[in-house]
């Protein structure tokens, strides 16, 4: 999976995100997303995380299974 | 609303913690499920669960009624709360101790 794709992709949703991703396994299959932008102020981690998710759904025409997601407030 | 339905909100509804996992507590299939009952088992939560492994239907019928696509999914008091990690994260905020406590 390529990182800067994914990257590209939540920047262009979220323009004020702060992203860091790392390979779990060295697998490059296992991805660790850390997310930190304003936009989360407020909402429940599930729906900081759908946020994510949908972004990530939407851009790789798949779903992505092993994945762990980290979102924090700006 | 349909009869698969009705059967997953009968059992989110079977208990005020509600975990769908892969595998069985005393044997999870897959180490986030295993996370999570560890987790719960630390809070002292009594929670029902149901081995997605079990019965495909439902384990689809899940993904679509929640509308999120992994694997396990912590229910409490009928809400979805979220996966492995979502369930970490808030076991070491405290926010999940204060949840099961409502």
């Amino acid at each position: 999976m390529d990182f800067e794709k994914i990257k590209k992709l939540i920047i262009d949703k979220m323009p004020d995100a702060e992203i860091e991703i790392t390979d779990l396994t060295g697998t490059r299959d296992h991805l660790g997303i850390s997310v930190i932008s304003k936009e989360f102020k407020g909402k429940p981690l599930l729906a900081q995380h759908r946020m994510i998710m949908n972004i990530l759904k939407e851009g790789l025409q798949t779903e992505i299974h092993a994945v762990e997601i980290k979102t924090q407030t700006k | 609303m349909n009869q698969l339905n009705e059967k997953i909100e009968n059992l989110i509804n079977s208990s005020k913690v509600f975990l769908f996992m892969k595998g069985t507590p005393e044997m999870p299939q897959c180490g986030f499920s295993a996370n999570v009952c560890a987790i719960l088992k630390a809070t002292g939560a009594d929670f029902k669960s149901f081995d997605i492994l079990s019965d495909s239907e439902i384990r689809q019928g899940v993904k679509e009624y929640s509308n999120w696509p992994t694997f396990p999914q912590l229910y409490v008091n009928g809400e979805l709360i979220g996966g492995s990690d979502i369930v970490s994260e808030m076991y070491n905020s405290g926010d999940l101790q204060e949840l099961l406590k409502s």
